[in-house]
């Protein structure tokens, strides 16, 4: 017998959750809430992206949780699942009293008991009852990180990747912290930001198969100075608001199981960068000026760019990959540079109001001419965007336009609506021409983000009629007045979602998901004298899903699901399907330890019928795998709390397919029919 | 020529036939689905977490004289289960075939109950194939379950054959990995209903579903279907003291019906 790691972990968990009798941990709840609520969040995010900024942004908020009785309205709608109606009236609760205990926010209209176990681990109740002493406190934080294939990759074999095949990450985080500062004043949670006084971060990373252990190598020195309500980072940082269309840099959340509180992007401003993106983020000096009533942003950035040149040195495209393992991957680093100036600024002149001025100049050391013949031309740019956001106990009114270089216009608008407290619906618009270009922008849409030849309309409702039933669903009409990738022709489509999620018994949930998009298509085919024919249509993709969920007290869940996909397609060619089962269980046998196993069974026809599933990951990372083929895919992770202060993760993972004689192409490639990956963290919090 | 197209249409699931064709008579009845029942001594062969529910010690024999009408094709299997304090043990062993190709399967499977309603098991096969003329080979594989009930009425139930993907013979062949998942519903007093998904890795996936309806504690009427290929169930039991007899029978809709029986044995309460 060939006794595979998997029986043997698997063996452990049978027996050591056996063993432990009636240890009901008290203290993991929360951490096992909020990762429900990122998966809800995240799983439309189909890649293998570590390290992305909004896992980053959600560890920054973790680490220096926001203050309830001080965070302005843009800071409290940074975490996830609160809306700006929820954010506005949290601060007419704390206008009326401070706020003494989070189970208070029970009083905000449209926060729920379930919703305040998701939140409570990015916020807290500042001290506000001593007066006038103020403490620095000095905070650290450590992580890292490596991760290893088992199997060896083509490009290690060939010799053409110069480094090792372990991927690294280090990440490191000091905060001066002044603890209860000028506490009782009435005007609090007007503009004023609850950040550290000082601050440093450096992050590093090696993929696999580069030489250097910082290959990638990003950080900030962030100062706050209060005597004059000024805010300085110097070194790496990004710039996130309104609604993307000029600043945002994080993976751009538009449509999934969230149907309400993804469209309202809404960002936070300046932010340090702390994320492992290697290509579009800001290098220089930024001040932020929060007054009373108004916020000015000024940012001077001069960073290099990974870009292919053509021979006359003129840009053909951007490396956004990161990837320099061989020495043709290396020729791309550092090829271009980008030097932009930029001004972010906001005013909240009445309550609930809040109006925005965005606008960047930007110059590139070389021209630019895409061989996609699509996005940014030329050596220099410009964008202006205005932007303003409306919000009342029951409803949020939001829009941004912006005009590039070009004088082309786009635009957002949309509104939230709670009529009920058991209905919320929110409905946008959205138009990008063909020809807009924003470079650091990602907003509401069909196309990854990008803001160009898209107009579309979106309509979510969500509705909790019942107590054991909720139900969400949303419409999505989209026109690309323009060729796309897909597509040679002008196109349109639409994308339609239902979920429901039944309490069959306390603890027993039920949820059934539908999804059904269809989207211009080209497809190649040979007519019947023999020519190659292009036929241009709708490709329809529906996907069924039915998952249960137990949990049993609070040391175990249980987790079932299986999933149909089928694809329809505009010329002859049949129909493909594919199915998924995966069983999932989550386990506390000790205090101190959280193991999640699955195991997924898959069977698709083609790539093309692939379906996701998204994975519990060592913190601050992120796995969505695409399965398709047939096979079985199995992970175990382990996350063990050594003391308060130093957590540890494990996990290991194993895909195997049925009939292939390797996995992957070029130089990924593996030889045989299984990959296995180790990846391996500690987190360190002083 | 019966016996050739049978083998031709068996051939691809050959080696896993013996676990794919089911045993004990209630299981097979229901079309299969037995992953969240598995409340008789062979849920050793099914779900060795439904062990756990065993309250006293249970026995079997079970015989199919001819699968598809084939004599060569002969089962023969026994399944003992005895609940201790700190679980339960089961033991089966079965043997399919005839003198030219024959299977025999011993299993040892454990289960046992966690504190929060939910119970797991493991089980241990020592399969072996011997074909006159080309020799024999064996291997061991390990198989996992769960089964946890949120409520009275409800069970959920999760198996998985062959966990450690175990290979066999020369050409180090993958031998079939097989998850089941399931929910068992008892809405009423004796009478329950199931539902399971099969997915072996190399085959699609397989839904199956039973009903089984109980009269006055001695009778019991079952139905089963499961679909790829469509098959369909029909089975009775009957108590008498501690004993019952049960006969199953299931359609292939090529190959034709199949019959099974069954005495089981149920020490006290």
């Amino acid at each position: 017998m060939q006794l595979t790691p998997l029986s043997l972990a698997l063996v452990c968990v049978c027996f050591t959750t056996e063993a432990i009798g009636q240890a009901i941990p008290k203290r993991d709840t929360a951490r096992t809430r909020q990762e429900a609520d990122l998966e809800n969040l995240l799983e439309q995010v189909t890649q293998d992206a570590e390290d992305s900024q909004l896992l980053d942004l959600l560890t920054r908020l973790e680490e220096n949780p926001l203050d309830v009785n001080e965070a302005s309205a843009e800071d409290l709608h940074q975490v996830p699942g609160i809306t700006p109606i929820i954010a506005f009236n949290i601060i007419a609760l704390r206008a009326r009293h401070a706020i003494r205990d989070l189970d208070n926010l029970l009083q905000v209209d449209g926060v729920t008991v379930e919703l305040l176990q998701r939140i409570r681990p990015f916020l807290r109740v500042g001290v506000s009852e001593r007066k006038g002493e103020t403490q620095a406190v000095t905070s650290y934080s450590f992580r890292t990180r490596a991760a290893q294939d088992l199997q060896s990759r083509r490009g290690f074999q060939d010799g053409s990747f110069r480094g090792s095949a372990t991927k690294l990450y280090n990440r490191f985080t000091a905060r001066v912290t002044q603890l209860d500062a000028a506490p009782g004043r009435e005007d609090f949670g007007r503009r004023r930001h609850s950040f550290p006084s000082l601050e440093l971060g450096i992050v590093t990373e090696k993929d696999a198969g580069e030489a250097k252990v910082a290959d990638f190598a990003a950080g900030y020195l962030a100062a706050n100075i209060p005597s004059v309500s000024t805010r300085v980072i110097l070194g790496d940082f990004v710039v996130e608001s309104a609604e993307g269309l000029v600043f945002w840099r994080s993976i751009g959340l538009s449509k999934g199981t969230e149907v309400i509180a993804n469209v309202r992007k809404n960002g936070g401003g300046l932010r340090p960068y702390l994320s492992t993106d290697e290509n579009w983020y800001f290098r220089g000096i930024a001040a932020d000026v929060s007054l009373d009533w108004l916020n000015l942003a000024v940012m001077y950035s001069n960073k290099p760019l990974h870009a292919a040149l053509d021979t006359m040195g003129v840009v053909t495209s951007f490396d956004n990959s990161g990837l320099f393992r061989s020495e043709r991957e290396s020729d791309r680093r550092n090829q271009s540079r980008e030097r932009l100036l930029g001004v972010r600024t906001s005013a909240t002149p009445l309550e609930g109001l809040k109006v925005g001025f965005s606008a960047y100049e930007t110059r590139f050391a070389n021209q630019v001419l895409l061989s996609s013949g699509s996005g940014f031309q030329g050596q220099t740019g410009s964008i202006v965007g205005v932007d303003f956001s409306y919000t009342q106990p029951r409803f949020n009114l939001f829009s941004e336009v912006a005009r590039d270089h070009h004088n082309s216009v786009a635009g957002v608008a949309g509104i939230l609506l709670r009529p009920h407290s058991t209905i919320d619906v929110t409905c946008l618009v959205r138009s990008y021409p063909k020809d807009f270009v924003s470079l650091h922008s990602t907003s509401f849409g069909e196309s990854g983000g990008s803001a160009r030849n898209e107009s579309g309309a979106y309509l979510g409702i969500s509705l909790r009629p019942l107590a054991w039933l909720r139900v969400s669903t949303y419409h999505d009409q989209f026109v690309f007045p323009w060729r796309t990738f897909s597509t040679d022709f002008p196109s349109s489509g639409h994308d339609f979602f239902a979920f429901s999620e039944i309490t069959i018994a306390p603890r027993l949930l039920l949820q059934l998901q539908y999804k059904d998009k269809s989207k211009g298509d080209r497809r190649f085919t040979v007519d019947a004298v023999g020519r190659l024919a292009e036929v241009e249509g709708l490709r329809a993709q529906k996907n069924y899903r039915a998952t249960i969920e137990l949990n049993s007290a609070r040391a175990f869940r249980w987790r079932s699901r299986i999933e149909a996909v089928t694809v329809n397609y505009p010329d002859s060619t049949a129909k493909q399907k594919g199915i998924l089962v995966f069983q999932d269980v989550r386990v506390l046998p000790l205090d101190r330890l959280r193991i999640d196993a699955r195991v997924i069974a898959f069977h698709t026809d083609s790539y093309d019928s692939r379906l996701y599933e998204y994975e519990s990951e060592l913190s601050g990372t992120l796995s969505n795998p695409a399965l398709f083929g047939k096979g079985l895919r199995w992970y175990i992770l382990a996350r063990f709390e050594v003391t308060s202060e130093i957590e540890v993760w494990l996990k290991y993972s194993q895909t195997m397919r049925e009939g292939v004689k390797s996995i992957g192409s070029g130089a990924s490639e593996i030889l045989g029919d299984h990959e296995s990956r180790m990846s391996f963290q500690i987190d360190l919090r002083l | 020529m019966r016996f050739f197209a049978v083998i031709l249409t068996l051939c691809p699931v050959a080696l896993a036939s013996a676990e794919n064709n089911g045993r004990g008579s209630k299981a097979i009845a229901l079309g299969n689905a037995f992953v969240a029942i598995a409340d008789n001594a062979w849920a050793v062969a099914y779900n060795p977490a439904g062990l756990a529910q065993l309250s006293s010690t249970q026995g079997a024999v079970f015989f199919v004289p001819q699968q598809f009408q084939l004599p060569e094709l002969r089962t023969a299997a026994l399944a003992v289960a005895v609940p201790f304090n700190f679980g339960a043990l089961g033991l089966s062993v079965d043997q399919f075939g005839f003198a030219l190709y024959r299977e025999t399967n011993v299993t040892i499977a454990a289960g046992r109950t966690i504190d929060w309603g939910v119970s797991a098991g493991i089980a241990l096969n020592l399969h072996r194939i011997s074909i006159e003329r080309y020799g024999a080979a064996q291997r061991l594989t390990v198989d996992l379950g769960l089964l946890a009930r949120p409520h009275d009425d409800l069970n959920l139930g999760f198996a998985i054959k062959n966990v450690t993907a175990t290979t066999i013979g020369e050409t180090r062949e993958r031998l079939p990995q097989i998850l089941m998942i399931g929910t068992r519903y008892a809405p009423w007093n004796e009478f329950q209903l199931t539902i399971e998904c099969e997915k072996d890795t190399r085959h699609p996936l397989i839904v199956k579903a039973g009903v089984e309806q109980r009269f006055f504690e001695i009778l019991a009427l079952r139905l089963g279907i499961s679909t790829n290929p469509d098959k369909f169930s029909a089975g009775i039991g009957a108590r008498y003291s501690m004993f019952e007899f049960s006969y199953a029978g299931y359609s292939h809709p090529q190959l034709g019906w199949t019959h099974q029986v069954e005495i089981s044995f149920q020490l006290g309460e």
